[in-house]
């Protein structure tokens, strides 16, 4: 039976009071003993200490370490005879060696807070926790009373190589250890627990020594997250390659102010897929000193083929919303936020034939083409912008806008003209589900053209 | 309740943790619950970390987002609305099951709840305080909650977080609205400001209502303060800008900590952000800096300025200064104030305290410093001790800098690991 730290604390008192000096004891049987006539001792009655060193004391008794017992006492006894502040002199051999001890074995227990991990059991038809954990020193008194505080709504038991605790929801007791190859318990929750350690994971950050330092692989056994460490290792290369390989589509717009020579440059662009698919760039058109320029979504399949913006179905509404707001369409700039008309082919087993299906531009389709429209608006330089439909508007106010909300609300922060609005784009008012919808929403898409109109001339 | 579909809670979980992990925030620290009689879960004000990645950091709660659905458009952000990344939702039940499950068995501290912005802030916000609430009451779970700050989130809507959550926080992003401008179009440093204001007055005013009152308790507000993060590196933005932004949001809403996010490379990123490794050793200069604002009293002014926009890689930001300033030493171990003290390269806060313990029992030699694990190679110049210390002669040697300075640009990992734990530099 191993001394522990009660025993030594009455034995070492014992000692103390008798004033024998630390050379002349041994502590490596279970009890001290000391070898010098009572008569050669100088006694000293009522031996003080510190309530530091009690402190001190407590964690270094847990140490995995023969030498402990010893060193306290020689501790105890030059705290008593040499200098009762002894403790504040952390680079005197001894106490720095007590400190050392104790650190280590307050980081064990902080460590073995942080890696136990539960599992759920039933045992006798009870929902109970249990964990197995190894610890490096002999802590298992001293770490988990705070098992208790955060987990006493539920039974537990902590099982160790050293000793194991049980918690019955009234009182923590101790019994003795156990090998890990005897816990046989499995979580089915553990790859819950995986699939967030993986995904929490950096790739970009790789530093496996910090990993380590902090989680030695010393308790990498009980840990369900330790398996898939070394995947997570071996995929990073590849990940990181991916992730730069990644292509990034951005066009390249000449530098001139000369409208012609841009437009001519962006019928060549293929900056992004886009390009390959569709049948030709559709440019932006109309007045390049236009003070009011609408911004649509992207072309559709007969902007496609005829190469010019909004002259499809939803080209022929803006028309006649143009028309009844008063506004000639000769006077405006007319473009859309993607320039390529982008496709699926229509499921011809369903009848679609060869019929182009209209697909939405992803993110970094819309972000490749955007020069072009930022060129567009720096060559026209307009007064006022109306952007139509929720494309334009993340292209134009830096964020998904949702138009039912916010048109009719003028913005006159924009860095890109004195004044921005959006309204619903003409393909929402065909795609209205009803009527009343869509006469509604072409009723605001006239009113949201006068507003800019009038914004042109205030 | 009846039981959650584990493979599709697997996968949003993959998509929502792993649209969280930008965020550098990880602490668990500087609040005290006790459990209830009723429910699981303490918090006794020492953080604990239950995992590490293999990136090194610490993992200490279930970090994830609400949903990575936004309607903001912020270049830095993997969320952005023009990325193409997995989209997905969890319901504010879901989370509640998540973090109470991941507690249960040890794996976390608590719950750091953010989210994309879907409809408004505000709705938005109501359900991360509605996720905490119900750990909170019906759960009656005593845990560590951090609930981040929707942008632009009403009054209202903070003060009721604070009730619930053990840390509130608004992220700053970027040091200076011009990079926000930048990148984050339809954000603003004000709006961070502002809710950063509020908390503020809010912890301070809940604080002294603690004080007065006697009979009932009167409820905490985010007990554990508040942060902030900034990134680094996806502007040209200089360190000298960063610190001296840090500097003022300490001073002006009492921050708990400024976190420093090296940009890395993310999925889908946009064209305009850079594309190499993060700058991770500038972030950890930033880190030490920062520290060093926080605990040493140095100035901002004083380790960045117009001469020197930013901070040196290739040794510590106090270094860097004690070689600007040599005039301030030699400082006498045995005999300067504390304050000088702090000032020497390789002498922290907690080396500092053990000296002014010792000095009234014994001198302190240069193998007393070393027993402490003092950088010897990069003290010794700087200081004078009870033996004979041949090198403080060099201190005004053209090659000083050379003798401190590691050979090797890259910064050890040990220093990192140092720094990130005891923040000694």
């Amino acid at each position: 039976m191993e001394l522990d730290f009660e025993t030594w604390r009455i034995e070492a008192r014992s000692l103390l009071q008798k004033g024998v000096p630390p050379h002349l004891t041994s502590w490596e049987l279970t009890q001290s003993f000391f070898t010098i006539a009572d008569s050669e001792l100088k006694p000293l009655p009522s031996p003080k200490v510190p309530k530091e060193f009690m402190e001190l004391a407590a964690l270094v008794a847990c140490a995995r370490d023969p030498q402990r017992w010893a060193l306290l006492y020689r501790l105890i006894f030059r705290l008593n005879h040499e200098n009762a502040k002894l403790l504040n002199v952390v680079v005197d051999e001894d106490v720095h060696k007590a400190q050392l001890l104790a650190k280590s074995v307050s980081k064990d227990i902080h460590k073995m807070h942080a890696f136990v991990r539960f599992k759920k059991a039933v045992i006798d038809g009870q929902e109970t926790y249990v964990a197995w954990h190894k610890a490096e020193h002999y802590i298992v008194k001293l770490a988990t009373p705070f098992f208790v505080r955060r987990f006493g709504d539920k039974p537990w038991s902590i099982f160790t190589p050293d000793g194991s605790a049980h918690w019955n929801m009234e009182t923590l007791s101790f019994s003795e250890g156990m090998s890990q190859s005897d816990f046989e318990h499995d979580d089915p929750f553990d790859e819950v627990w995986k699939t967030y350690y993986r995904s929490i994971y950096n790739p970009a950050r790789l530093k496996i020594k910090m990993m380590k330092q902090e989680m030695s692989p010393k308790y990498w056994s009980s840990l369900p997250e330790a398996e898939i460490i070394h995947e997570l290792i071996r995929e990073t290369p590849q990940r990181l390659q991916n992730m730069s390989q990644t292509e990034k589509f951005l066009a390249q717009v000449p530098d001139t102010f000369d409208w012609s020579e841009v437009k001519k440059s962006a019928l060549s662009c293929n900056a992004c897929p886009l390009a390959s698919q569709a049948t030709q760039t559709v440019f932006g058109e109309g007045n390049l000193h236009a003070e009011l320029m609408i911004v649509g979504e992207q072309p559709g399949d007969e902007e496609d083929l005829s190469g010019s913006a909004f002259v499809g179905p939803a080209g022929q509404v803006l028309a006649q919303a143009l028309e009844k707001a008063g506004v000639a369409r000769e006077s405006i700039y007319l473009t859309n936020a993607v320039k390529h008309f982008k496709w699926t082919p229509a499921n011809a087993s369903a009848g679609g034939g060869k019929a182009r299906i209209h697909k939405k531009a992803s993110g970094s389709e819309m972000h490749a083409c955007k020069p072009w429209l930022e060129k567009e608006i720096e060559l026209v330089k307009p007064k006022v912008i109306l952007a139509l439909g929720a494309t334009a508007g993340i292209a134009l106010y830096g964020r998904l806008v949702q138009i039912q909300k916010e048109r009719g609300k003028v913005r006159t922060d924009s860095a890109y003209a004195k004044t921005l609005l959006i309204s619903w784009h003409p393909s929402a008012i065909l795609r209205a589900t009803n009527s009343d919808e869509a006469s509604l929403r072409f009723n605001d898409l006239v009113s949201d053209i006068q507003s800019a109109l009038a914004a042109t001339k205030s | 309740m009846s039981l959650p579909d584990w493979n599709l809670i697997k996968s949003k979980l993959s998509i929502l943790a792993d649209a969280a992990k930008y965020d550098a925030s990880c602490s668990s620290s500087g609040s005290h619950r006790k459990r209830d009689a009723k429910g699981m879960g303490n918090v006794e004000g020492m953080g604990i970390c239950h995992s590490y990645a293999p990136d090194g950091r610490c993992i200490s709660l279930l970090k994830i987002l609400m949903t990575n659905f936004c309607i903001f458009d912020c270049k830095y952000c993997v969320n952005r609305v023009s990325s193409d990344v997995k989209r997905a939702k969890f319901s504010p039940d879901e989370i509640v099951t998540l973090t109470l499950e991941f507690y249960r068995r040890n794996y976390i501290e608590g719950l750091f709840l953010s989210s994309g912005i879907i409809e408004s802030s505000d709705a938005t916000m109501e359900k991360l305080i509605q996720v905490a609430k119900t750990l909170r009451q019906v759960h009656r779970f005593n845990g560590y909650i951090h609930l981040k700050v929707v942008a632009g989130s009403s009054q209202e809507l903070i003060e009721e977080a604070g009730l619930w959550a053990d840390r509130v926080s608004a992220n700053v992003e970027m040091p200076v609205q011009k990079d926000l401008d930048i990148l984050a179009p339809a954000k603003t440093i004000e709006s961070a400001t502002t809710s950063m204001n509020q908390i503020a007055e809010k912890v301070s005013e809940a604080k002294e209502e603690q004080k007065k009152s006697f009979r009932f308790r009167a409820p905490k507000f985010a007990p554990a303060g508040q942060t902030t993060q900034m990134i680094v590196g996806a502007t040209g933005s200089t360190d000298s800008l960063i610190l001296n932004s840090s500097q003022s949001l300490y001073r002006k809403y009492a921050l708990r900590r400024v976190y420093y996010s090296a940009y890395s490379p993310i999925p889908h990123s946009d064209v305009l952000l850079p594309t190499e490794q993060p700058q991770l050793v500038r972030e950890n200069r930033l880190y030490q800096a920062d520290w060093l604002l926080r605990f040493y009293n140095f100035e901002a002014q004083e380790l960045v300025n117009d001469e020197n926009p930013d901070l040196p890689l290739d040794m510590d930001p106090k270094s860097a200064w004690a070689l600007r300033n040599r005039q301030y030493f030699p400082v006498d171990v045995n005999s300067a104030a504390r304050e000088q003290l702090l000032r020497v390269p390789g002498l922290g806060v907690r080396n500092v305290e053990r000296i002014l313990q010792m000095r009234p029992h014994r001198k302190i030699s240069l193998l007393d410093l070393g027993k402490l694990r003092v950088p010897l190679k990069r003290t010794k110049y700087f200081v004078i001790t009870s033996d004979h210390n041949p090198d403080v002669f060099l201190l005004d040697s053209q090659h000083l800098k050379k003798n401190i300075a590691p050979e090797s640009t890259q910064l050890s990992l040990f220093d990192i690991k140092q720094t990130a734990v005891s923040g000694e530099i």
